[in-house]
């Protein structure tokens, strides 16, 4: 028989494999405050409504009743659900705080944040592309380790490097790139791809497929052996699934094209020109590490060149 | 803990959330959800937190509250779930970075949580993992303290037995 200890320790070395990302705070402002909102109409509405019906019926007072309609009650706020006073056993102690991830961050949100807990910020900054300038890209301490109050955390800002092209993606493109992240969500669907994709991570691993083989997921693989410390095979379609949004865009790129705002070559079937649009991964392990997928599209439209690189841009 | 002494609640707010998150989302994938609904219903957790914030702050517990939360929004989302098609599963992306070892452990443990029934799960997260006092627990799953002390013995010898738990270092048979 296990005991409770030995519990604890198996699920809190499980959970740590789990990959968190930053808390989306303006994501949850934008919808608390938008219920709130939704709330505060209903109830306006309702009122209106008594006051209607108080002058259709002549006097007669009549009171709301029933389902506010589109914002439920809170679950756990029909009853208060708590009275019990003991202390959080698994909330950090007031003296050493849990370095939250801040990558993703604006510079003056992971600065606020950081203070709040008591903190003290340090700020460098690192040349970066359009969708990473003015927020954090990196930090030391990493998330998840635990510093005593008072002491520092750097933050790397990006700022920008003066060279991308940060004009949005336009809708052909997009309508691509999203066609593209489709298929990775669900390979067995068709893309709208070339006779031949081009892989690739940086410029040491790269691979063709060939048409008859993009539509199977087991190809879309690199085998990293060898690359730094990792082993294996990174799945690409599986990072692509996770991806939020095309961001970045980079146009006119030809083979004998090779910018500074590029971290590795265009594929060389990349004839005539074309663009590509850098796809802003949701998934990443440490701030220190992130992924991005860049998407080459020549001037037909067609996916020629698939790369994927890790590290701070 | 400057969460309890700020006193402006968007503030308040977002140190609660950045402190927490972490553990939300992974007690979310320790009770069974995919990577997208751990995040899913955090969020939503989360917002329905912001939307009563006051009732929060009144509560003499703020993560019992708040698990408590989660777990009727988590309900709430596996009722609308059951007549559609569970997505893929994306688990383990992140595995290779961590080697073999981190996959077959969150494998193994996934799959011996999976065999408890619901309750039992839950219970065992909020106490093993989240840390919640016994009496947090029942606050959180809404049930009596001498309930949550019989889920956890029946749990904990299950998962004693549980045959994927049984190679992992540290929970082989004594």
């Amino acid at each position: 028989m296990k005991t409770e200890d030995d519990a604890r320790v198996l699920l809190r070395d499980a959970a740590s494999h789990y990959p968190t990302q930053p808390p989306p705070m303006r994501r949850l402002f934008d919808l608390g405050r938008r219920v709130k909102r939704r709330r505060r109409s209903w109830l306006a509405g309702a009122a209106a409504a008594v006051v209607v019906l108080v002058a259709t019926v002549g006097g007669l007072l009549l009171q709301p009743s029933g389902d506010p309609g589109t914002v439920g009650p809170i679950d756990a706020t029909e009853s208060d659900p708590s009275t019990t006073a003991a202390p959080t056993d698994g909330t950090p102690s007031p003296q050493v705080v849990e370095i939250p991830s801040m990558y993703g961050y604006e510079q003056h949100e992971a600065t606020s944040l950081l203070e709040m807990l008591g903190l003290t910020v340090v700020v460098s900054n690192q040349r970066a592309g359009c969708d990473q300038a003015d927020v954090v890209i990196d930090q030391d301490p990493p998330a998840g380790d635990e510093a005593p109050m008072g002491s520092a955390v750097v933050i790397r800002v990006g700022i920008p490097a003066g060279i991308y092209d940060c004009a949005p993606v336009p809708p052909e493109d997009r309508r691509i790139a999203e066609a593209f992240a489709a298929f990775a969500a669900d390979p067995s669907l068709s893309g709208p791809f070339a006779p031949s994709v081009a892989l690739g991570l940086g410029n040491e691993f790269r691979k063709a497929i060939a048409r008859s083989d993009v539509t199977d997921p087991s190809q879309w693989r690199l085998d990293l052996t060898g690359y730094a410390e990792r082993s294996g095979a990174l799945a690409v379609l599986d990072l692509v699934a996770t991806h939020t949004a095309t961001s970045e865009l980079t146009t006119d790129v030809s083979p004998s094209f090779c910018p500074s705002t590029l971290r590795d070559e265009p594929p060389s079937d990349l004839t005539g020109g074309g663009h590509a649009i850098r796809m802003k991964t949701r998934h990443y392990t440490s701030c220190a590490e992130l992924w991005t997928v860049d998407l080459y599209i020549n001037d037909a439209n067609e996916i020629v060149g698939v790369n994927v690189s890790l590290g701070a841009p | 803990v400057p969460a309890d002494g700020a006193s402006d609640p968007d503030e308040e707010f977002s140190l609660f959330v950045a402190e927490r998150w972490p553990t939300l989302i992974r007690a979310a994938r320790l009770i069974g959800c995919s990577a997208a609904e751990a995040e899913d219903l955090v969020q939503s957790t989360l917002v329905k937190c912001y939307v009563s914030w006051s009732r929060v702050r009144r509560a003499d517990d703020r993560d019992a509250y708040v698990y408590r939360v989660l777990l009727n929004t988590h309900r709430s989302l596996m009722r609308r779930m059951s007549s559609r098609e569970t997505p893929a599963e994306l688990t383990h992306i992140a595995g290779e970075d961590s080697g073999v070892d981190a996959a077959e452990l969150t494998t193994a443990v996934e799959q011996a949580l999976a065999r408890l029934t619901p309750q039992a799960r839950h219970v065992v997260v909020l106490r093993y993992y989240v840390d919640l006092s016994e009496r947090q627990a029942a606050e959180a799953l809404g049930v009596p303290a001498g309930t949550v002390k019989s889920r956890l013995a029946r749990a904990l010898a299950q998962l004693s037995e549980d045959p994927s738990l049984a190679g992992l270092p540290g929970w082989s048979p004594r």
